[in-house]
């Protein structure tokens, strides 16, 4: 620029001092401030400054927040805001819930509870869907079991029913010679035993008694021999009547 | 006008209309946050009690490509799950669907005011034992594998140590908050001389969610509260990363309430009463032996991980009856250990490899 008192300066005089202006505060700016990936220095960046500051102190700072925090003041500080913000809560919840009440209109708690019997419902079903589902998973195992019972049990009937043929082979008459041949050793046994001798003093006053003509002692049944029904056609009832009629 | 000026003159116009746009989108992102996706695996639910259900994720590889043991993730009580399933390709539900695993998870659901009373002892005895049931009956297996995260990690010893008769093939802990002898930031914090566990769980009965994570996010406080938000304004330009930013902060600020009932159970049963490291902690009147699991153990843990702390999580590796036991100190944070880049290097493939030398019978 070239100087000539009292004179206004060219156009060409005016930009190159505005150049030269700005090429110094950019020059300034740019070694102030960071830089941006592609290297252009982000001048108007606001908070620039102020994370180069942070980028700078940050270690210190957190230090020395880490410092203060750990500090039992700290603590005293924190905790007495909690527990006066929860005496201020447990206050509103007071005055809320009385006013609620006054008006006969159910309160926040009235509703938990409601809430919480249906948290209990919902975990009873959990439960019954869980028992029944444990149950269902047992059946296969306690239908095998069923299984494996069912033939055992199918095994011991043909086993039965084998034993019945045999029987039904042999015809009636091996059972009936057994029978036959039982009642003579029974009879031969019978035979074998003493009479009893029965003392005058245990005789049974009964045995004194004079019965009319028409009433027939029964007899005792030692002297009555053992009949065995042989005759298995014979239903059982008719023996029995057969016997009393004797 | 020189070409020097006539430069600068358009990359100082080329960067105002730059900064324009982008706090044109910021101020669009903060308006009106867009609805990210999250979650996306496709899933069928096998079981429900109360709000918890159990997912099975459908396998995408035909059954003989698959292990035979399936795999039952078991998250935390107070984040909501999909941050395992976070979103396509940055999801290690996806990778595990797509490594042969027969993959199911319970997802405890948003607890409501009836809820308040629950205890750690219900989930352990009421809940977990039945999503195994149901997981075993639906994959057909013999046995199953467990993975816990977080909270539900602890919650998965204690599972594997109170039913020793459920066939527990493989164990995997995850960032799991186990000992707490050493005094941590939130020992400090919680220390009852300053802290009233029982005015706070009985004054909320859901301890709300923005509290839980207001003090875990103060454990950070730095990172949490400003480089967060510095991170996202350098990504904005970046629709993939602030796709991964928006979907990460999505899932911070969706917390789940924790049940009060649980939560004082949390606070003076673990944190102040370090009961289950020493053996004193009683469930439902049993006592939880550790010494009880006999599963095949994976304990992973973050180096940097600030919220489970790696003291936290070490011991139980001398707690166990496990034969075959591994534990495995991974880079990255509590959060960082399951989804980003740090992630898909190292846990994902570790993981995969230990459990699948593990899942054949």
């Amino acid at each position: 620029m070239s100087e000539k008192p009292n004179s206004v300066p060219s156009p060409a005089d005016f930009f190159g001092w505005i150049n030269q202006m700005m090429t110094m505060t950019a020059t300034a700016a740019s070694a102030a401030m960071p830089t941006a990936p592609g290297g252009q220095p982000q001048a108007s960046d606001p908070l620039a400054t102020w994370r180069k500051f942070n980028e700078k102190n940050e270690e210190a700072l957190a230090q020395y927040m880490q410092k203060m925090v750990a500090t039992p003041e700290f603590a005293q500080v924190l905790g007495r805001s909690a527990n006066n913000a929860a005496t201020y809560k447990q206050m509103v919840k007071q005055t809320a819930k009385a006013y609620l009440e006054a008006a006969d209109m159910p309160s926040r708690d009235d509703f938990a509870r409601l809430a919480e019997q249906i948290v209990m419902l919902d975990a009873k079903v959990d439960d019954v869907n869980e028992n029944l589902v444990d149950s269902l998973n047992g059946v296969p195992q306690l239908l095998g079991r069923m299984v494996s019972l069912l033939e055992t049990m199918g095994n011991r009937v043909a086993s039965l029913e084998t034993q019945l043929e045999k029987l039904s082979q042999q015809g009636p008459s091996g059972v009936t010679d057994k029978l036959t041949a039982l009642e003579a050793k029974l009879n031969q046994i019978e035979s074998k035993l003493p009479a009893p001798a029965i003392p005058a003093e245990l005789t049974s006053p009964m045995d004194n008694l004079e019965l009319p003509a028409s009433v027939t002692p029964a007899k005792s049944s030692r002297s009555k021999k053992t009949k065995i029904i042989t005759d298995l056609s014979e239903p059982l009832n008719t023996a029995n009547q057969g016997e009393e009629a004797e | 006008m020189t070409t020097e000026t006539e430069d600068l003159a358009k990359q100082y116009q080329e960067e105002i209309d730059h900064s324009v746009k982008r706090y044109a989108r910021a101020m669009g992102y903060m308006e009106k946050p867009p609805e990210i996706p999250v979650g996306q695996s496709p899933k069928e639910i096998v079981w429900t009690r109360n709000k918890a259900k159990l997912y099975h994720y459908i396998p995408t590889l035909p059954p003989e490509k698959r292990h035979n043991v399936p795999l039952l993730l078991i998250y935390a009580l107070i984040n909501k799950p999909y941050i395992m399933d976070l979103r396509p390709g940055a999801s290690l539900i996806e990778y595990l669907v797509g490594q042969g695993f027969d993959v199911y998870m319970i997802d405890w659901g948003m607890p409501g005011p009836e809820d308040r009373n629950m205890r750690l002892d219900d989930y352990i005895f009421d809940y977990i034992p039945r999503a195994v049931k149901h997981t075993l009956r639906h994959s057909g297996a013999q046995e199953v594998s467990l993975l816990g995260y977080c909270i539900g990690a602890t919650l998965t010893a204690c599972f594997a140590a109170l039913h020793s008769d459920y066939p527990i093939k493989n164990m995997v802990l995850m960032a799991a908050p186990l000992d707490f002898s050493e005094r941590g930031l939130l020992r400090t914090w919680l220390d009852p001389e300053y802290y009233n566990v029982d005015q706070i769980a009985d004054a909320y009965g859901l301890v709300p969610a923005e509290f839980v994570d207001f003090g875990s996010k103060m454990l950070k406080p730095l990172n949490n509260f400003v480089l967060t938000y510095n991170n996202f304004w350098d990504k904005l330009w970046d629709e993939r990363a602030v796709e991964s930013w928006l979907s990460m902060n999505k899932w911070v600020n969706d917390g789940v309430p924790f049940v009060g009932g649980a939560f004082k159970q949390w606070i003076k049963e673990f944190y102040l009463g370090n009961k289950l490291t020493t053996g004193q902690l009683v469930l439902r009147g049993k006592q939880v032996d550790l010494q009880q699991i006999k599963a095949n153990l994976l304990n992973i843990i973050a180096d940097k991980d600030h919220i489970a702390l790696p003291s936290q999580s070490k011991p139980i590796m001398d707690l166990v009856g496990s034969p075959d036991k591994e534990q495995m100190i991974l880079p990255g944070g509590h959060v960082g250990l399951v989804v980003g880049r740090g992630a898909t290097k190292n846990l994902w493939p570790a993981l995969g490899r230990w459990l699948a030398a593990r899942s054949d019978s």
